[in-house]
């Protein structure tokens, strides 16, 4: 049917993507089971493109579509003229494709009460395991989509995606102080890792304790080593959203700066993404223009050799589509975006990373991150003072900034071994948030990181 | 004439053919944005959306479910009951029908607003910045959107309101030997916005000001807070004035109603009938009325923030901050337009009272301390040196970190006369003392 409109519109390109999602999320706020829901979501998008201007529509409402396609069109043919230089999009293959991954154990079989009372468990021992802990937030979410996406070139991708995702957060009081430790999971093809989380809880829970007697950091540089986790929101927050390459394309200074062979960082720095890494949440088989979402190479030796592209950054810089063009969901057109950013891993061992470390920081869990092109900050969850190359102390409210085009020069060492840590939420760009994303990582060590603290 | 929301009808019948108390909440818009980057058209679109939510008690307990719809009651309805198995235990009673204060939210031009002048706004803002700045890369935005939001509950409530939208921004980036330089402005409301002009010299200002670079040693310095960037430093204030987090004993406020926490010259109003704000409501989304709650008046701390549940919860009323953060979220607490009390002193004479410090316009990751402990840390995406009284340049790489509680309190210099009304906010200026900044000078 929706081929049937596709083959009709006079559009110059057209694509419609059609979306079935349904979704189950709950949350215990201390011991309390709150926010149970179901929610179902049907929906379209349609975007096209004339005389080089686009125009875009989505709607809820199935039997819209054609007046929907109209609607499209029309914003389309004013945007043409708004427009000097026409949009144009790299060629791609032709895809004809179904493809359901290989889910594991899928949520979308597990009955609503089996769930709650896994979680119930892990929410119960973290209430007991202390004193101090007199609040919890455990969230759960899963949601199974399916997606058809067709384009008047011949495309036709129906996919199938799974996402589950969660946090379980101890919250630890003393009289005014309120500190929190946090445990992560993700998937995009196994429900069996909400399975076995005992041990994580707990060093959530030893870690929220331990805060409320942990002093801060005084502001300054530091030498900071931080493991996997950590790692892997610095080089999404530092670098990755410099890849993507729609906020380069019509900026030709930001273009001069991102020019493939500028060294940023060391030789022994690679830094790539990739859809293909089955389990994370950044895990995908096609993008949303049905373009198969494999591996580009972002940093080699050190050197930049590539960026995240759409079809439309990649004709106008005149590189290749990367498969990196996502949308939140049918309410939106698609963007370029992250999938599973990774930092290839090194030859640092521990005893490497620490030492010769008079005085650093060990950043252990992220609590988030932000950037603007050009600074980053991110915040960690938890943190130690490395004194002598060890980590010694527990410090509280640390958050890291720098520059984005100077920062990946001061890694100086990069770990063997590559964490895979999922983490709930997703990225967040314009006002698409949150997008399920990956970033595996080793551990890095980084030099002359601006810490913000108060003098303590 | 047949409406997208009368479906809500008919899942409101089937919760009465089951003998089930409940509530259902229909919510459409229909929105058209048109969005420039790099100084050209990106994008024309338009979206419509529909979407239903049914919460529902059965043998004392809440579910839950929701969908984009139509055609789901059946399916949302089953769902609900079987959520209700696990749901918590329902404290409050839906409320029926009673009196609501009078709000104006529609403007008639915006729902005919042709795409062509929302066009010709946008390339306006364009072409004007890049006429004082050639080498800027502008971006411009323009949306309209109309919306219509049904709440019925079995307790006899059937309230049907509907609103407009309207937003204008734009923003310049420029990209000189020292780096990047991101500058904004924009201006929203249910009504259309006419005066362009200001959005255009905030943003022409806000990068002559930049154009050269002055950054302070690391220390602690009086900065001060723009209207922009309060948001920021009230985080935590709102956090700790939320009702749940009072209720699950996580704030530290919990139990200090009437208790002096900060400077007399300082308050915080929950308002949810401010007359320009774009959170103002006749109800809430749980269909309480909406009203105006001072959370610390005189810097004292007078409510808490309070939907449905926690209102029942802490035996006090509902404030009518039960919002969705969509169709598909259950009610939460969230305040509605936040109003910070304006001071005696002008914005001019605060730059000029200040010898060494900053001027802050928006921070970058300052949503990511803890809030309950009260520290504010964030880089500064763009704020200037202030010296001898006069605005001398931008500030880069520099990070602040303010205890929120202990600077309200003992480091409140002033607060402006002249307060800004933005979005769902009406804030002054705000001068505090003893700011630790770093910028590893």
């Amino acid at each position: 049917m929706i081929e049937d409109l596709l083959a009709r519109t006079p559009a110059d390109y057209a694509e419609i993507r059609m979306e079935e999602s349904e979704a189950t999320s709950f949350r215990f706020r201390g011991p309390s089971l709150e926010a149970v829901a179901e929610n179902m979501s049907v929906g379209g998008a349609i975007r096209v493109l004339i005389g080089g201007g686009w125009g875009f529509a989505s709607f809820n409402a199935l039997d819209e579509i054609e007046e929907r396609l109209e609607r499209a069109t029309r914003l389309a043919n004013l945007a043409a003229k708004e427009r000097e230089a026409p949009v144009r999009l790299a060629p791609v293959d032709v895809v004809r494709d179904t493809y359901t991954p290989e889910i594991a154990l899928d949520p979308r079989t597990i009955s609503l009460d089996q769930k709650i009372a896994r979680f119930e468990g892990y929410n119960g021992r973290m209430l007991e395991a202390a004193e101090e802990v007199g609040s919890t937030q455990v969230v759960y979410g899963d949601r199974k989509t399916r997606l058809v996406f067709a384009n008047n070139e011949g495309t036709l991708v129906d996919q199938t995606k799974l996402d589950i995702q969660g946090a379980l957060v101890a919250i630890a009081t003393r009289g005014a102080d309120t500190q929190m430790g946090n445990a992560y999971f993700g998937s995009s093809t196994d429900y069996a890792v909400t399975e076995g989380l005992e041990e994580s809880i707990d060093e959530a829970v030893d870690t929220a304790v331990h805060l409320l007697d942990a002093p801060g950091v005084p502001g300054g540089r530091y030498t900071v080593i931080a493991a996997p986790p950590m790692a892997g929101v610095f080089v999404h927050e530092a670098f990755g959203h410099l890849s993507e390459a729609d906020d380069l394309m019509d900026n030709p200074r930001m273009r001069e700066m991102m020019t493939l062979g500028r060294r940023f960082g060391p030789a022994h720095l690679d830094i790539f993404d990739t859809g293909e890494t089955p389990g994370s949440r950044g895990f995908l088989r096609y993008d949303d223009e049905g373009v198969p979402a494999t591996r580009a190479d972002l940093i080699r030796e050190g050197v930049l050799v590539g960026r995240l592209h759409s079809r439309q950054s990649a004709a106008t810089m005149g590189e290749a589509p990367t498969g990196s063009a996502r949308a939140l969901s049918h309410r939106h057109p698609p963007i370029c975006r992250m999938r599973n950013t990774q930092i290839a891993p090194g030859q640092a061992s521990r005893e490497d990373l620490f030492s010769g470390v008079k005085r650093g920081l060990y950043v252990v869990s992220p609590y988030g991150g932000q950037t603007d092109d050009e600074m980053f900050t991110f915040m960690a969850g938890k943190a130690y003072l490395v004194e002598d190359g060890e980590p010694t102390r527990l410090v509280r409210d640390v958050t890291l900034t720098g520059n984005v085009f100077h920062t990946l020069e001061n890694i100086d060492m990069i770990g063997r071994e590559l964490g895979r840590h999922e983490s709930p939420g997703g990225c967040g760009k314009g006002d698409q948030s949150p997008l399920p994303v990956g970033h595996w990582s080793p551990h890095i060590r980084i030099q002359n990181v601006t810490v913000g603290g108060g003098s303590q | 004439m047949r409406h997208w929301h009368d479906e809500g009808e008919q899942i409101l019948g089937l919760l009465r053919q089951h003998g089930l108390e409940g509530e259902v909440f229909c919510a459409g818009s229909e929105r058209e944005p048109v969005r420039y980057e790099d100084n050209a058209l990106k994008m024309m679109e338009s979206s419509t959306r529909t979407g239903f939510a049914v919460r529902l008690v059965e043998d004392g307990r809440v579910g839950f479910a929701a969908g984009t719809g139509p055609g789901l009651g059946h399916a949302l309805v089953q769902r609900a009951r079987a959520v209700a198995r696990h749901g918590s235990e329902i404290d409050f009673r839906f409320p029926g029908p009673t009196a609501y204060p009078e709000v104006h939210t529609f403007d008639a031009r915006i729902a005919e607003l042709p795409a062509r002048a929302m066009l010709d706004t946008g390339r306006h803002m364009i072409e004007t910045i890049r006429k004082y700045q050639p080498d800027a890369q502008v971006g411009a935005g323009v949306s309209r959107s109309l919306g219509t939001v049904r709440l019925l509950n079995t307790s006899g409530l059937d309230l049907l309101h509907s609103g407009t939208g309207y937003g204008v921004g734009c923003g310049a980036t420029l990209i000189t030997d020292e780096g990047l330089l991101h500058t904004g402005e924009s201006a929203g409301g249910y009504r259309l916005v006419e005066e362009i002009e200001p959005i255009i010299d905030s943003v022409l200002w806000q990068m002559e000001a930049a154009a050269r670079s002055s950054t302070p040693a690391d220390g602690r310095y009086p900065v001060i807070f723009a209207p922009t960037c309060l948001t920021d430093i009230l985080r935590p204030l709102l956090a700790c004035a939320d009702g749940d987090a009072v209720d699950r004993g996580i704030s530290p406020w919990r139990d200090r109603i009437g208790e002096r926490l900060f400077d007399p010259r300082f308050s915080l109003i929950d308002d949810g009938l401010l007359p320009e704000g774009t959170s103002t409501t006749a109800w809430d989304d749980e269909g309480v009325p909406a009203q105006v709650t001072p959370i610390l008046s005189g810097g004292t701390l007078q409510n808490f923030l309070t939907d449905l549940r926690t209102a029942a919860r802490l035996g006090t009323p509902a404030t009518g901050n039960g919002f969705r953060g969509g169709t598909g979220s259950m009610p939460g607490i969230s305040p509605s337009n936040l109003v910070v009390s304006a001071g005696d002193m002008p914005v001019e004479d605060m730059v000029e009272s200040v010898q060494d410090g900053l001027l802050v316009l928006s921070l970058m990751g300052a949503w990511g301390s803890n809030p309950y402990a009260g520290k504010v840390s964030g880089n500064v995406n763009l704020g200037y040196h202030v010296k001898g009284g006069e605005v001398v340049g931008r500030v880069k790489d520099c990070m602040i970190y303010i205890d929120v509680f202990e600077a309200l309190g003992d480091a409140l210099i002033a607060l402006s006369r002249e307060r800004e009304q933005r979005y769902s906010n009406l804030f002054p200026h705000v001068l505090l003392d003893d700011v630790s900044v770093s910028t590893g000078r």
